[in-house]
């Protein structure tokens, strides 16, 4: 298991879509992933910073995968995703690794643009995918079968610069897709890792730069064993402890003598009234 | 440091693409059929996007020229304002356009010809001078030496008769504008806030001593100039920090020779506001003191007024009163691009 993916990616999660077993198998053990035996609709393991999805073909199936294990990772709030796979290509050599620039709905004409806004790994690539497989290589660009359904439902679940697809080309018109073994696949994958971990340092910082500006769960926690919170309370409360951290940092977000209000609607008007009178004492 | 170039295929033949497209030889170019698609999609986050922006080369197909907001109007009569590119090269934390767009990209509409046919007409439709100024969307200079805007638009404003200019800019990259002969019909007008409100807010823009020499040379060269203070901002040391800012400009530069100074409150709409503060919750600024007004964000109506009162009252003892334009919108306004 690599040690920079950990080091660098502290509180950041990551969620990876592959549709193969054969793709998953070199992500496993190079990330030590084990299987989550709880898990049954699909093949999913785990690390303690890294859930992984076998989705099976096709865009639908990435799509629904993608959907299943961001429902079973609950809201983990900025986590990454990855879409990692095989594809074919009109020219490159195989072996290629390609980031994802754009992704095209070959069936639904929609084109899709991933921000890129980081230290690129490797070379970025058009990626079309396509509801069968296409021995052609008419299309410009990796021609496979999932990135859309997979991009178009993370997205859902985290900012967009943090949803990203990486092909590996498989196959091209002198070496036959028909003829790919599960072991070249895996091998093909493997030949990725150190790429792969580029990748995710990159949007674990981006995560991390994300993850650090909200509040620190355990003091919400605090406020919510003293108060309770309607929704938008709770957004006012996260809003008021951030301005706080900004104008008095040292007093942790907490003042005891807080504890004598007996509703939260009145702390709410306090505090605010309290940090208004900050804000020009430290302008 | 821009890696990534988005073209939209209609403009991939244009002279302007082309020599944008050779002076990034070695980057990654990526067609599109509209801009939008990578500019507007929702749930992208222009915080982390400006961390490395791309530059996407785009055509306007309408729209080229638009009636200025009233903090933007420079002289009576007739104002407007067109956009070559927007976002900016530049990271000032009160800047509105992070609050207005989506994605921090670049986006240069390379159709200069378009802008200027769009001018002239506008320019010609009433004998009264009309002002046009750019730096609304963006810094009108800071990106020159990839986009050529003042190469291209001085000249061409060297042609009309009944049409004024306005370069709003933070930057020093005068060197297109000082190969002309200097005309009575531009101005390149700079932003400024005190030296250290420039350090904390307005990242990676020149420092105020750098404003000042590239303003010294276009006055040598016979330029117009202008100064803005806009938007100000209030620290418990305004009145030193601007009286020092005051005396650092007009101990350098002669305030007769000035074509106009104004002064700009802090105003952001309040959905704006909401944003920045969501990118930026670290940010001092948007913990000051500030309070809502008819849907705008300033600060409070107390410290705004003291503030302009003092500024003016300062500006005053170097300036004519009539090259003095305060600039206070009613309401409505959008605050502090250029
Ligand atoms: S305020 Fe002006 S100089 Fe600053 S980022 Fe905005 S457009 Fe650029």
């Amino acid at each position: 298991m690599t040690d920079s993916l950990c080091s660098t990616q502290d509180s950041s999660w990551v969620n990876l879509v592959v549709a193969l077993a054969a793709e998953a198998k070199p992500l496993q053990s190079w990330y030590g992933l084990k299987r989550d035996a709880t898990q049954r609709a699909y093949p999913v393991f785990r690390n303690q910073h890294i859930a992984l999805i076998i989705s099976g073909l096709g865009k639908l199936n990435a799509a629904a995968a993608t959907g299943y294990l961001h429902a079973l990772n609950g809201s983990v709030s900025n986590s990454i995703w990855l879409n990692i796979g095989i594809a074919g290509h009109a020219h490159r050599p195989v072996g290629t690794g390609l980031l994802a620039h754009q992704v095209v709905d070959a069936s639904m004409g929609v084109t899709s643009y991933p921000p890129l806004p980081f230290e690129l790994p490797c070379v970025t690539e058009r990626v079309v995918t396509v509801d069968t497989p296409d021995l052609a290589y008419a299309q410009a660009g990796a021609v496979e079968m999932e990135a859309s359904g997979f991009l178009h439902a993370a997205q859902r679940y985290t900012t967009r610069e943090l949803v990203q697809c990486y092909k590996v080309v498989s196959d091209n018109p002198g070496q036959d897709a028909r003829q790919l073994e599960p072991a070249a696949v895996s091998a093909l994958i493997g030949q990725q890792l150190s790429t792969l971990d580029r990748l995710l340092q990159q949007l674990g910082r981006l995560s991390n730069e994300l993850t650090e500006l909200s509040i620190e769960p355990e003091l919400l926690r605090r406020y919510q064993q003293h108060w309770r919170f309607t929704v938008t309370q709770r957004h006012r409360l996260e809003a008021l402890l951030k301005r706080w951290r900004v104008l008095a940092p040292a007093a942790q977000g907490w003042n005891p003598d807080w504890r004598r209000i007996p509703h939260s609607k009145q702390l709410l008007s306090e505090m605010s009234a309290h940090l208004d009178q900050l804000a020009v004492e430290r302008a | 440091m821009i890696d990534l170039i988005y073209v939209e295929k209609a403009i991939k033949a244009h002279p302007r693409t082309r020599a944008i497209l050779e002076r990034f030889a070695n980057k990654t170019v990526i067609e599109c059929d509209r801009y939008t698609e990578i500019f507007n999609p929702a749930g992208q986050n222009f915080r982390l996007q400006k961390q490395r922006p791309a530059l996407i080369l785009a055509r306007k197909q309408e729209g080229w020229v638009l009636p200025a907001p009233p903090e933007y109007r420079i002289a009576a009569g007739r104002n407007f304002y067109f956009s070559h590119m927007l976002n900016c090269l530049y990271d000032c934390r009160y800047c509105f356009l992070q609050g207005m767009y989506r994605s921090a990209n670049y986006v240069l509409f390379v159709n200069y010809e378009d802008f200027v046919t769009a001018i002239e007409a506008v320019a010609d439709s009433a004998a009264t001078p009309a002002w046009f100024c750019s730096g609304y969307d963006c810094d009108s200079l800071a990106l020159e030496p990839v986009t050529r805007f003042a190469e291209y638009f001085v000249p061409a404003f060297a042609e009309l008769d009944n049409a004024f200019l306005e370069l709003r800019t933070k930057s020093t990259q005068i060197r297109d504008i000082l190969r002309y002969a200097p005309l009575s019909n531009v101005v390149t007008a700079f932003s400024f806030t005190p030296d250290r409100v420039a350090r904390e807010l307005e990242h990676r823009t020149p420092s105020v001593s750098k404003r000042l020499d590239a303003i010294a040379k276009l006055q040598q060269a016979g330029w117009a100039v202008g100064l803005r203070f806009d938007p100000l901002i209030y620290t418990a040391q305004f009145r030193a920090q601007y009286q020092q800012l005051f005396q650092q400009i007009f101990t350098r530069l002669n305030p007769q020779t000035l074509h106009s100074v104004s002064l700009g409150v802090f105003r952001l709409p309040k959905g704006y506001f909401r944003t920045l503060v969501k990118l930026y919750p670290e940010e001092r600024l948007f913990a000051a003191p500030l309070e809502e007004r008819d849907g705008m964000i300033s600060y409070r109506a107390d410290l705004e007024a003291e503030m302009r009162d003092y500024c003016e009252q300062e500006l005053l003892k170097y300036l004519p009163r009539e090259s003095f334009f305060p600039c206070y919108p009613e309401s409505g306004g959008k605050a502090h691009a250029g």
